[in-house]
């Protein structure tokens, strides 16, 4: 099975989107505001855009289960 | 617990439950096959030996109750059907986010006949903190010191006999991806079930009383 | 041989002689040893402790006085300290296993990354990333170059062309104001956006984006922290969030550790007058890159209001993983991919963000002009702007800076371009810029968490406090006689 992961580019650290969903908490701006939270150190990344996932798909650029 | 979240409000009390044993040390719920978890940090090369264990019939999914995902499959050594469970990275036994949350509760629930702490082999030094507190809490353990192709690339020489001696634990070393050690691990799996079973406490810390 | 027969102890004396009382008085039987209950239990570990309270009750307050005496006798946390002592085992251990040859060169990367950590050399390779990254490309080449270039293109070409249009094409002053002149959403709003706003942001992003893809952040990170942790602050926590996106930072941080309702307003409220955003004062910081003089002084200023925020959340969340946790993925040449990807992935972002919030501001303004309320209010802003010692035509970037922070950096730019600013002033508004909430979202975020009369009290206490900051900030400009 194949399940999208993202890497945080601060610490490296490996995670699903749900996973950055949970640390999220119950911040109000979740859903809204279009970042990711890194789990492990709490960086934010914007989540990536339709024409990059697109893109990769395209290339055939996918990442396995950890 | 107006820290925690909904969720975690229900791993919180499976985690109560998990902890409690009855009076024998009788395994009470026999799963009628012996159980294999992974655990350790990301990028050690898990997955790996998850899949060189496993094979074809792998399913992934969320542990129940939460959004954690866990991966798990069967394998076959000496006979004995074993159900493989991969874990999301743990750092520690104190978790910080809510996947080692899960991955804890996970590893009391399911109570393994063993579990395999895989660790990256250029990183032993940070890596055994965790060991020694998988030692000290009285699980099973074998430790999977892995990537030792890199290691060796570095100059990195390690002497897992005397780990060994000194932890009082199995070490097998791996470069999975190259698929060495990989026989060797599946017959510490073996022979660890057999002696395991015969004395029930294999390690001092189980369940010291003052 | 599989016994496990760990020959020597962990910790030390005392703390081993402690968990061995711990696990006395631990008389249900867990399915993790006894030792590790202890262990957690020393450490802290929430649930640990919640479920030992429920099962032992008995000797849970005993227990916890043991707790509370060990501590008493270190100055560090039991947290840190048990994770020191298992780490020096750990280390101790793998010495006596591990060798490497000596003939090993290490390589260009781990040789950069360790000087980069140490402060030694590491805050010079700081300066020099701040002074070429930041000042050089987005401060010279961005907000000067690029937005002169498209600024006097937009006015010179652009506007007349609008409002020509509207001239001939809508009948009604009120519209016209809406879409053009001085105000409206194209010649104005749009304009901020596309002509000052993007260019800066833009070369901002490019370069945090290759800075970042080198994998020298959480090494800055590290960095940082070791400077705090010598005067004694924590700067752990907020440097991942402040140099990400971190705008939501504050209700995450705040709302997971604070108990108290008090000291969560508390720590909100100082937050929310410090919270860096990084994008936000990316522009702030570009526009002030003409001066440097007057770039120093507000960095100065930053780094104080920095240190505050540093300070409170050392008193305000104790218990900090220790230090080494962390893993540094290792430093690399910055990939063009990689790079266009995420500029492009944050600008995107961005953009989605700030258009609609400066057409917005756009309308908001036309509705106050209409109703005469704006005109109103830059009547009663007016003193007080002076009383800061700028000048009257800075009201309105004040007002477009309440809604939003950029956009009043974008208007404090136009008007710096126009001559009507000093050197002195230009720091002060910027200064004072940068104390506002940070941005509409985020106060709805506090209306969410704190509920809007918290909310509200915060905010009507930040904009005078700001406004005072100013005021002093000016004034010990002038003092001290710094020509800028």
């Amino acid at each position: 099975m194949v399940i999208f992961m993202n890497k945080c580019s601060f610490c490296g650290y490996g995670f699903s989107n749900e996973a950055a969903v949970q640390s999220c908490g119950g911040c109000a701006l979740y859903r809204t505001c279009g970042k990711l939270k890194c789990p492990r150190c709490g960086y934010e990344i914007p989540k990536e855009p339709g024409i990059i996932s697109w893109y990769k798909k395209r290339k055939g650029d996918r990442q396995n289960v950890k | 617990m107006d820290c925690c979240p909904p969720k975690s409000k229900l791993t919180f009390q499976r985690l109560k439950k998990a902890l409690r044993i009855q009076q024998s040390n009788e395994k009470i719920d026999f799963h009628g096959q012996n159980k294999l978890i992974l655990v350790g940090t990301p990028n050690v090369g898990k997955s790996v030996i998850f899949n060189s264990l496993t094979g074809a019939y792998v399913t992934v999914s969320n542990y129940p109750g939460t959004t954690v995902e866990v991966s798990r499959g069967k394998t076959r050594l000496t006979g004995e059907t074993w159900e493989v469970v991969d874990t999301p990275g743990m750092y520690s036994l104190m978790p910080i986010t809510e996947e080692e949350r899960v991955t804890r509760t996970l590893l009391l629930e399911e109570h393994p006949e063993i579990v395999l702490h895989v660790i990256d082999a250029k990183n032993l030094e940070r890596m055994l903190n965790f060991t020694l507190q998988l030692i000290e809490a009285g699980l099973p353990i074998i430790l999977v010191i892995n990537m030792m192709d890199e290691a060796e690339r570095l100059g990195i020489k390690i002497d897992f006999k005397m780990l060994n001696t000194l932890l009082g634990i199995p070490v097998i070393v791996t470069s999975a991806t190259r698929g060495h050690g990989l026989n060797l691990l599946k017959n510490a799996i073996s022979e660890y079930q057999q002696t395991s079973s015969l004395g029930r406490s294999v390690n001092q810390y189980a369940n010291r009383y003052a | 041989m599989l016994t496990a027969t760990l020959n020597s102890t962990i910790y030390d004396a005392n703390i081993e002689a402690v968990l061995l009382k711990i696990e006395g008085l631990l008389l249900t039987s867990y399915r993790l040893s006894r030792r590790a209950i202890a262990v957690l239990l020393l450490q802290g570990d929430e649930e640990i402790h919640k479920i030992v309270a429920a099962q032992d009750q008995k000797n849970y307050t005993h227990i916890q006085q043991l707790i509370d005496q060990t501590q008493a006798g270190y100055s560090e946390s039991l947290h840190f300290l048990l994770s020191l002592q298992r780490q020096k085992k750990a280390s101790f251990l793998s010495q006596q296993v591990m060798s490497t040859s000596k003939e090993l060169d290490p390589s260009l990367g781990e040789h950069l990354s360790r000087l980069t950590l140490r402060p030694l050399t590491g805050i010079p390779i700081l300066l020099l990333v701040i002074y070429y990254g930041l000042y050089q490309f987005v401060g010279v080449f961005g907000a000067g170059t690029l937005v002169d270039y498209l600024e006097s293109g937009y006015e010179a070409t652009i506007n007349p062309w609008i409002n020509g249009l509207i001239d001939s094409h809508i009948p009604w002053l009120v519209m016209q104001e809406l879409l053009g002149k001085e105000y409206g959403i194209l010649t104005l709003g749009v304009r901020y956006a596309v002509a000052i706003v993007l260019p800066i942001v833009g070369t901002f992003f490019i370069a945090f984006s290759i800075i970042e893809d080198t994998g020298y952040l959480p090494r800055l990170a590290l960095l940082v922290d070791r400077v705090f942790k010598s005067i004694g602050l924590n700067g752990r926590a907020v440097i991942p969030m402040a140099l990400g996106f971190g705008c939501d930072t504050m209700a995450t941080m705040v709302s997971r550790t604070l108990e108290t309702t008090r000291e969560r307003i508390i720590a909100t409220l100082l937050l929310a007058l410090a919270i860096p955003c990084s994008a936000q004062l990316g522009v702030i910081l570009a526009i002030l890159a003409s001066q440097p003089l007057a770039l120093a002084v507000w960095a100065g200023f930053i780094v104080l209001v920095f240190l505050i925020v540093g300070f409170l959340t050392a008193r305000l969340m104790p218990g900090e993983r220790p230090s080494f946790y962390m893993e540094l993925p290792p430093m690399r040449w910055p990939n063009w991919r990689n790079v266009v990807t995420k500029t492009y992935t944050r600008m995107q972002w961005y953009l989605l963000e700030v258009l609609p919030l400066f057409v917005l501001a756009s309308v908001l303004i036309w509705l106050g002009n209409i109703t005469g309320a704006f005109q109103q209010i830059v009547a009663w802003l007016e003193p007080v702007v002076n009383w800061m010692g700028l000048p009257d035509e800075t009201t309105p970037a004040f007002l477009f800076g309440f809604f939003r922070r950029d956009f009043g950096a974008a208007g404090l730019f136009d008007l710096y371009q126009t001559g009507l600013l000093n050197g002195t002033q230009l720091v002060v508004t910027a200064a004072t810029l940068t104390l506002f909430v940070p941005c509409i979202a985020q106060f709805t975020m506090m209306i969410k968490e704190r509920g809007l009369k918290t909310a509200l009290a915060i905010a009507l206490f930040i904009f005078p406090f700001a406004f005072l900051s100013g005021y002093v900030l000016n004034w010990l400009i002038t003092i001290t006689g710094i020509k800028i």
